[in-house]
Formats: structure tokens, C-alpha cells, sequence
């Protein structure tokens, strides 16, 4: 079965070859050959060993890698960034090799538990440094520039908050479960400040950082574990409510919300402006057709920043409705997988951990899908595997590899006997 | 442990669900109603099939935009950049490349696949070319009679209506290497360098309003060519002060026109009032899009209600807003004896380099003013330039007949503006110069405008 998929990802390599031959001194297929035999010897890496994880994981992430190299590289050509390719190829390799490393040196991952608070107070100082030191790009302070690279530290802050999220969780789990008003006569205020502490960090980043993506993203991860963990759907209800009561104040009092706002409603209005890239896009996704134009035919070049924050239009214009299903199918897949991981772990860390890991990448894809296509106002997080940037790839595999070692450690080795 | 994996099989069977809506809008954007996406004017996909693109080429046939080794050229570079606009997968389209992207394809981007299929055949053909009636040597001549300022100059064929030259500067060099190199300072500079300003800008028309106040008032026989007036330098209208530049004394109305004196036109605007002086815009063509022009603005017509208010928009003042395309027409329609004609960028669409498959409808004279008001206005234009306030557009041998202007705005300086036409006995050319914040039209207007008219008086043989 793994052998299956890992081929039918790796056929793609073979569309690197019709790439035309424009710029003699990058070969592409150099690159598609480095990229296929990273992901062949990651494999075979993980594999080598006595513990093993779900063999659906990888073939699934290298997919959506390889697809998603295909229309990078084509795109860098098109707009004349011939690194671009290159550079996403040598960032997987990369990236691949960090996950790797982290299979074979993390012993056993149940220590990250005992580390919880340092992983809070790394993210948060990592967020509060790029607050102050960073780069600011549109109105937004997400980035520190070290030698002419650009590094978004929110996408390994999340990580942190999600191991010190579930290792918390997993502490006060039953805690957490008494009602509003304790039999005792107690508040829960441990629960109360949690979901404070949750809401106002969403808020905050949403206000102060102008990151809509990343606020809404913590904030589903945020849910979505605390849902699963407590199983409290009326704090999860009145959650939605406070938040969507905060996102109204957000809208009534903050320009840059509403002027955000009017531009999801209609971009047109302001197409000279801000508009200019979402109505690109939708001229893009206008152009895709059921078939699409085929793979580097398309015209989603003109979209500004497409290969960071579009490719998946770029994409939907290429493979059409069909192509772009297929490529949402290896999504639902690999989140299937990962929270197959969570179901079959033995241990409440570990199952609570990989929900989260996994609805990290539920919500981060459903995000940005939603945005691109115009059903939710477009936010800058990227696609996990397939928006081009390595800090969001070597992000992405650090948390594939969270999933393996739990699965490898704590599901997959017991659950051979029988149903856990 | 087993409940919190119930919670967790439920959140993924959520998720699968969730997952599966992007397609919703994207089989809606995609596949099922994306008709009006396509047909939005916006909409330039297609342009990138630039090797097939026609060229732009102006009334000789010279080239003003074409293909070559799969970037899109353009000879005269910045002297036509904001009029013709560019066209690059990189940057897209702007102006005429932009509005003209479909003609220039020669037929319109498959919308669907049937539709794909059907244009298959057709897909290796050339677009067309488009003939424009600029002329690229006076479009030349024209932008470096702006030299250093911040303007726009319009150059009409007065018996034809044609566009010979319109230029705009600030400009910027709309071939693809420059426009990568200046395109951090073109789109943050100020003083907006890619908005194409001889058509499109919009401006206070100052004094270069007059002839039409006069050509109102004689029409309506508000005035007559023995009407005088005294300029005490000051008039009073309601609670409101009108200065004029100077103390004329007794002018009759042709000198009122020629030394622009203020008093004078004051009194005319006050006796048409607010709705007759809308009324003789519209007359005179100043409200609605041209059908040859792509692009060029209405002017906005004065709304002001205030008891001043007409004194203040014969004057050119208040809140009237013109382009100027419609102050040269303005000028062409005195130089015709009072006929109008609708002008024209637009000459020719050819296919393969022969047949000409499109032309603008050839536009019909229309007389908007009696022969003896428009004569009565081109003495008074005549006698501006003889020893009026236009004195600096003299061109030696040749009679010229205008009008200056210097329109107040709330940026500084007032704009300098000019209109006119030449030769006054058989007119050939009108032109129509404004200088941004430049100061007075007579001093800094009328000698760019001598510069236009002189370069095309000499090309003709
Ligand atoms: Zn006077």
C-alpha cells in the first residue's frame, strides 16, 4: 500500500522532464532528482527502523510536495525568479532531513510533557521578539531577515503551543470537566482563564499583528483540542460566541478590519489597490475550467506573491476542478491519517497531541482554501506541503515527524494486538 | 480515553467534511458561473499569448508597440508610455494595451472548453493591428515641449477631429526592462507618473473658459460685439469680491477676452446663470465618454449653488472640472466656424496587414454654435494672441489664434494653461497645453504651446 502511493507521488517527477528546456544553467530534473531521492531515502530512513509509523504519512506529505514543486518551479520561471525552484527543492531536502533526525534523536517523545512550560515561554518570547526586532512587511511585524534569509517564527511558535496546549490539557483534563459552578460551589477558574488566556491571544495577534490567518488557525487548533480533551461543548458554544461577539467590536472599531472585510465582500471595488490580487485570482480560477490549462500553461502569474500565498489557485488553474479535487483528497487523506494516529494512541498526551497536530493541519489548510477561493477573507498562512518558503515546509515536516514518533512509540507497536 | 477518541473521530469525520468545501466555490469560479467572471472588463487573461499580439502603429503606419522576440516593444519609449500603457505577463496591462487587449488579440479568450475547441483552429493567427492618429514625430515634439514640467498637451487635425499627438508628464518608459527597473518608484512617486493626464486628468479650467462663456452669451444674445464693459480691478457679486489681474478701464468684449479680464466675464456668467452654462457644456460636448477615445474622462459639470457661483465658473473657477482633450476640442470647434467633430484616437483595427475589418463610425459635423458667434470669438482669440495676453505663442509667418489661461487650485501655484489653434485664416491644428502649478498661462503655457504648433505647422508639406 505504501509502496503504492509513494510510486504514484513520485510519477509526477516524470512531468519535471516536459518542463522546458529555457535556462541551461538550472536543469530542472537535477532538482526533481534531488527531490524525489530525498523523499525515497527519508523513506527508507524511517523505515529501517524497529518503530515505525503510519506508511501513509509520508507518501501523502511528498505528494502535495511534488505536485506543488511542479507549479513553484514553473511559476518561478514565468516570473523570472529561476531560484525559486531550485530553492523549494533544496528547502524539502532540508526539511526531510529534520524530520528524519528527529525520528532517530528524539528518544522518547513523552518527555516533551515535562518541558511543557519551556515551550510555552520559548513560542511566546519568539513571538514577542519578532514583535520588537522584526521585519515589518504590509503592516505586519512576522518576520526576522538573518542574512538575507526571512524567518516567520510563528510557524514553529505554534508547534511549541500546541505540545504545551496538550501536555497542559492532558494535566487538568478532568479538572477542566466540572461545570461552570462546581458542586463544591467552586468556579473552574482554571478553566475560565484558560479559555481567557486562549481567545486573547487569538485576538491579540489578530489586532496588534494584523494576522487574521494566524488568529483564526490558534484559535480552531485551540477548540478543537480543548473539545476533545473536555468534551465541554457548552464552553466550546459560548467560546464561539464571545469570539464571534470580539470579531464584530474587531470589525466596528478597527479600519484595517473593515477595510479588510469590504475587500473579501467584493474585491472589484477596490481592484486598483487592494483588490488587484484577489481579483486576479478569481480570473485565474475563472480560467481553470473542469481540465484545466495543463501543468505550466496557465496565466497565474499575474497574481502578485502567487507562489506564496496562491499557489493552490495557481494549481486549481492548471489541474482544473478534477486535478484540484484530487489534490484536496491527498489533504482529507493525510488528515485522516494523522488523526487515525490520535485514535490509535495509547497514551492521553499522545492522542491529545496528535489531535492537535492534526487539526493544525486540517484548519490551517481549510484557512487558506477557504481564503483563495473567496468564502473567507484572504489571510497570508501558508499550505501545508504546498505554498513555496521553507520556514512553512520545515514547519510542516517537524509536526509529520511529531505524528510518526507518536505513532511509532505509542500506537502502531501496541495496537498490533487488537483494537486499544 | 475512549470517550475523548469518540470526540476525536468525530472531529476528523468534521474535518473530511469541512475539507471538501473549497470546492464548492471552486467548481462555482471554475466550471459553472464563471461567465461574468470572464467577461469582466478587468479580465486580461489571454494577453500573455503576446507572440500573436497585433502592434500598435500610428497614422504613417509606424510602429508604436510590437512583439519582438516575445517582449513588447515601444519605439518612442517614455513620449507615449502613460498614453499607450504596457503590456507584460509581469506587471499585466495599463492603458491603451489594456483597453484595446481584445481587438489587439483579435478575437476574445476561450471562456470555456467548448469554446476552446471551436477557436482551436484559429489559435496560431496573429491578432490585429490597430491604427492610432497620433503622428509619432509630433507625439515626440509634444512631450518635450512639457520638458521639465508637469503637464499634458492634446494636438487635434482641425479638419479631421484626429488625435495627432497627446502627451502626459511626468511619463515612465513602458518597455519591460525599464519598467523593471523604475516600477518601486513609479507606483510610490506622488506625482503619479502612470496616469495618463491629456485625457484623463482632470483639471480647474481657469481663464482657457472664457471662449465658451462668450460664445454662450453671444448665442443667447445676452451680449453683442459693440457690448463694453469697465474693470474698476475689483467687482462685488452678492457678499462676494472678484479680483481681476489688473485695472483695464473700458474694454470691449473682444479685448475682454484677449487681456481675460475678470470684471468682464464675471458680468456675462452672472447674466446666463448656473443652468445655461451646464446647458452649453453639454453643448458643447464636455459630458460623456468618447467612442474613439478609450478612456478619456467626462468633465465634471459645475453644481455650486451659491449666489456667486456663476461669476465664479465663467471665470473657470468654482468646482468645474475638465480634461485637456475637451478645452482643445473646445479650441477646434472656433477654429471650424462653430461645428463640431467628435474626436478620434482610434483609426483602423487591420487584420494580416491589409484588410481593414473595423473603423470608428466617420463622425458627422455637427454645428454647435452659429458662424457668426464662433467668428466673433476667433477675432477675440486672434486679437489674445496679436497682443493679448497669448502674445507668446506667436509663430512667425503663421497667424495664431488663443486664449491663456492660469487656473487657481489647492495644490500651489496655479496651473498654466493654453488653447489654441493655427493658422486663424484656414486652421489646421488646435492644441491644448496645461503646465501643473507652473504659474501664469501666458508666460509658461502659451511659448510650449508655440513649440507644438510650430512643429506641426512645419510637418506639414
Ligand atoms: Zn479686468
Amino acid at each position: 500500500m505504501a509502496i503504492v502511493t509513494a510510486i504514484i507521488a513520485y510519477g509526477s517527477f516524470v512531468l519535471t522532464y516536459l518542463l522546458p528546456p529555457q535556462i541551461p544553467p538550472i536543469q530542472p530534473y537535477q532538482y526533481g532528482a534531488l527531490l524525489a531521492g530525498s523523499g525515497w531515502v527519508a523513506w527508507l530512513l524511517l523505515n529501517w527502523r524497529q518503530e515505525r509509523g503510519d506508511p501513509c504519512l509520508l507518501p501523502c506529505a511528498l505528494f502535495l510536495v511534488s505536485v506543488s514543486w511542479l507549479e513553484i518551479y514553473s511559476l518561478g520561471l514565468a516570473t523570472q525568479d529561476y531560484a525559486q525552484g531550485p530553492r523549494q527543492a533544496v528547502f524539502t531536502a532540508l526539511s526531510l532531513g529534520v524530520m528524519v533526525a528527529m525520528v532517530y534523536f528524539l528518544g522518547n517523545y513523552r518527555v516533551l510533557e515535562e518541558y511543557k512550560y519551556t515551550f510555552l515561554c520559548g513560542g511566546l518570547v519568539m513571538q514577542i521578539l519578532v514583535m520588537l526586532f522584526g521585519v515589518s512587511i504590509n503592516g505586519a511585524t512576522l518576520w526576522f531577515r538573518i542574512g538575507g534569509i526571512s524567518i516567520q517564527p510563528i510557524e514553529f511558535v505554534k508547534i511549541c503551543l500546541i505540545i504545551f496546549l496538550a501536555a497542559y490539557l492532558r494535566q487538568f483534563r478532568y479538572w477542566l470537566r466540572l461545570g461552570f459552578v462546581s458542586k463544591a460551589g467552586r468556579l473552574p477558574r482554571k478553566a475560565l482563564v484558560m479559555l481567557g488566556v486562549g481567545m486573547a491571544v487569538a485576538e491579540l495577534l489578530l489586532v496588534a499583528q494584523r494576522d487574521l490567518g494566524m488568529a483564526l488557525l490558534l484559535f480552531g487548533i485551540f477548540i478543537s483540542m480543548f473539545y476533545v480533551t473536555t468534551g465541554r461543548r457548552d464552553i466550546v458554544a459560548l467560546t464561539f460566541l464571545l469570539s464571534g461577539a470580539g470579531a464584530y467590536l474587531c470589525w466596528k472599531y478597527f479600519t484595517h478590519v473593515q477595510i479588510r472585510v469590504a475587500n473579501w465582500l467584493d474585491p472589484f471595488a477596490q481592484y486598483e489597490d487592494r483588490g488587484y490580487q484577489m481579483c486576479q485570482a478569481l480570473f485565474s480560477l475563472g480560467n481553470a475550467g473542469l481540465d484545466g490549462t495543463g501543468l505550466g500553461l496557465s496565466q497565474a502569474y499575474r497574481i502578485p506573491e502567487v507562489v506564496n500565498d496562491f499557489t493552490f489557485v495557481a494549481l486549481t488553474e492548471e489541474l482544473g476542478l478534477l486535478g484540484i479535487a484530487a489534490l484536496i483528497l491527498g489533504v482529507v487523506l493525510l488528515v485522516a491519517r494523522c488523526f487515525g494516529v490520535a485514535l490509535r494512541a495509547q497514551d492521553e498526551f499522545g492522542a491529545i497531541l496528535a489531535t492537535g497536530l492534526a487539526s493544525l493541519f486540517a484548519w490551517q489548510s481549510l484557512i487558506i482554501m477557504l481564503g483563495v477561493t473567496k468564502m473567507l477573507p484572504m489571510t497570508g498562512i501558508t499550505l501545508p506541503f504546498v505554498s513555496a518558503g521553507g520556514c512553512s515546509l520545515l514547519s510542516s515536516f517537524m509536526v509529520l515527524a511529531l505524528v510518526w514518533i507518536i505513532d511509532a512509540q505509542d500506537g502502531r507497536s501496541n495496537a498490533l494486538g487488537g483494537e486499544g | 480515553m475512549r470517550a475523548l477518541k469518540e470526540r476525536a473521530r468525530f472531529l476528523a469525520i468534521l474535518f473530511i467534511f469541512l475539507l471538501v468545501l473549497p470546492l464548492v466555490n471552486i467548481s462555482r469560479y471554475a466550471c459553472l458561473d464563471n461567465e461574468e467572471l470572464l467577461r469582466h472588463p478587468r479580465n486580461h487573461y489571454g494577453a500573455a499569448e503576446s507572440d500573436l499580439l497585433g502592434s500598435i502603429v500610428d497614422r504613417q503606419g509606424r510602429p508604436l508597440a510590437f512583439m519582438k522576440e516575445g517582449e513588447r516593444r515601444y519605439p518612442l519609449g517614455p513620449a507615449a508610455g502613460p498614453l499607450l500603457g504596457y503590456c507584460n505577463p509581469v506587471y499585466g496591462l495599463a492603458g491603451l494595451e489594456a483597453q484595446l487587449s481584445e481587438r489587439l488579440q483579435g478575437f476574445s479568450v476561450p471562456r470555456s472548453l467548448n469554446q476552446a475547441l471551436l477557436l482551436w483552429d484559429k489559435r496560431d493567427r496573429r491578432g490585429d493591428d490597430l491604427q492610432l492618429t497620433i503622428d509619432s514625430q509630433l507625439q515626440r515634439r509634444a512631450y518635450e515641449a512639457l520638458a521639465g514640467r508637469r503637464g499634458a498637451a492634446v494636438l487635434l487635425e482641425v479638419p479631421t477631429g484626429e488625435i495627432l499627438a497627446m502627451a502626459s508628464r511626468p511619463a515612465y518608459d513602458p518597455n519591460f526592462s525599464a519598467l523593471k527597473r523604475d516600477w518601486a518608484r513609479l507606483t510610490r512617486d506622488p506625482q503619479a507618473p502612470l496616469v495618463e493626464r491629456a485625457g484623463q486628468g482632470m483639471y480647474p479650467p481657469g481663464s482657457v473658459f472664457k471662449p465658451l462663456i462668450m460664445a454662450a452669451a453671444l448665442e443667447e444674445g445676452l451680449t453683442n460685439p459693440q457690448a463694453h464693459f469697465d474693470c474698476q480691478g475689483r467687482a462685488q457679486v452678492g457678499n462676494f469680491v472678484l479680483n481681476c489681474h489688473d485695472r483695464h478701464g473700458m474694454l470691449s468684449l473682444a479685448q475682454a477676452l484677449a487681456y481675460s479680464c475678470n470684471v468682464a466675464f464675471a458680468d456675462l456668467g452672472m447674466r446666463l446663470g448656473m443652468e445655461r452654462i451646464r446647458q452649453w457644456m453639454r453643448t458643447f460636448q464636455m459630458e460623456g465618454r468618447l467612442s474613439a477615445v478609450p478612456g478619456a474622462v467626462t468633465a465634471k459639470l459645475p453644481e455650486a449653488s451659491n449666489p456667486s457661483a456663476p461669476a465664479e465658473t465663467a471665470i473657470g473657477q468654482a468646482d468645474t472640472l475638465v480634461s485637456p482633450l475637451h478645452m482643445a476640442r473646445l479650441a477646434a470647434i472656433i477654429a471650424r466656424g462653430g461645428l463640431d467633430i467628435e474626436p478620434r484616437l482610434l483609426k483602423a483595427q487591420v487584420r494580416e496587414g491589409e484588410e481593414i475589418i473595423w473603423q470608428p463610425p466617420w463622425p458627422q459635423p455637427r454645428r454647435v454654435l452659429s458662424a457668426q458667434s464662433a467668428q466673433l470669438v476667433a477675432q477675440a482669440m486672434l486679437l489674445t494672441v496679436e497682443e493679448g495676453t497669448g502674445t507668446a505663442a506667436q509663430v512667425a509667418g503663421v497667424q495664431v489664434a488663443g486664449k491663456t489661461g492660469s487656473a487657481e487650485n489647492p495644490h500651489g501655484a496655479t496651473h498654466a494653461w493654453f488653447i489654441g489653434y493655427a493658422p486663424a485664416q484656414k486652421p489646421r491644428y488646435a492644441v491644448a497645453v496645461i503646465l501643473e502649478n507652473a504659474g501664469g498661462g501666458g508666460r509658461y503655457a502659451a511659448p510650449c504651446a508655440q513649440k507644438i504648433l510650430k512643429a506641426a505647422l512645419a510637418s506639414q508639406p
